[in-house]
């Protein structure tokens, strides 16, 4: 059973995104840990101190703690961890350089922007080729 | 049992779901925000409607009042005239 972690505050992504994971994979191999409240990223931090993610897809703007808070902590917690970034805002914003930084220094590290055609479409058959 | 179709077509409500939460994302609208507001709205229109419904009822109460006042005062003043028309029909006789 290979473990997904998806984090991000809207809802609709959310759900959606778990629903079509789950009928694209198919195998019912997939665990896949959802946060989205407004604390998602405080109760994500809690989350990766006890349980390891295969991948973990992150939103990088999130209330309080950042998706690339989370990351750091995968990062200093597990060694090489397979992170994706996703976010709906411009490239030129300030986190999202953080990102796109942290890309360039770790290997496994990948972002997609939520503005792109079919970004989900790419994020699930990169998570379906890394799982098998 | 799903047929295929059915999953093709759930496969790109869900897609297209994803699609708008990615624009939500980029114009920091919250669906949530946008869902409350809408029952906001239908409950402020659904107030305004029972306060139309309910003026209009005071106004027909008003319109047959007014009326009834106005045929009160047109048979007062018909008794009245017919009175002073026979007082002085008689004060000539």
């Amino acid at each position: 059973m290979k473990t997904i972690l998806f984090v991000d505050d809207e809802k609709l992504i959310v759900q959606s995104f778990r629903e079509l994971l789950e009928m694209e994979d198919g195998s019912n191999n997939l665990d896949i840990q959802t946060f989205t409240s407004k604390s998602c990223g405080k109760d994500t931090l809690h989350w990766i101190e006890h349980n390891k993610p295969d991948i973990a897809v992150l939103d990088i703007i999130l209330n309080g703690v950042s998706g690339i808070d989370i990351a750091n902590k995968l990062i200093s917690i597990y060694k090489k961890p397979k992170i994706v970034f996703l976010t709906g805002c411009d490239e030129s914003t300030a986190m999202v350089k953080k990102a796109k930084d942290m890309i360039e220094s770790h290997e496994n590290v990948s972002y997609y922007n939520k503005l792109d055609d079919n970004w989900y479409e790419d994020i699930i058959e990169y998570i379906i080729e890394q799982t098998r | 049992m799903q047929t295929e179709d059915n999953i093709k077509l759930d496969k790109r409500l869900l897609g297209l779901q994803l699609k708008l939460g990615g624009y939500l994302s980029n114009t920091n609208i919250k669906l949530e925000n946008v869902e409350k507001r809408h029952v906001q709205l239908i409950t402020d229109i659904t107030e305004l409607e029972k306060r139309v419904r309910s003026i209009e009822t005071n106004l027909d109460k008003i319109i047959i009042k007014s009326v009834g006042y106005v045929l009160t005062i047109f048979t007062g003043l018909a008794s009245f005239v017919y009175i002073i028309f026979n007082i002085i029909k008689m004060s000539i006789k």
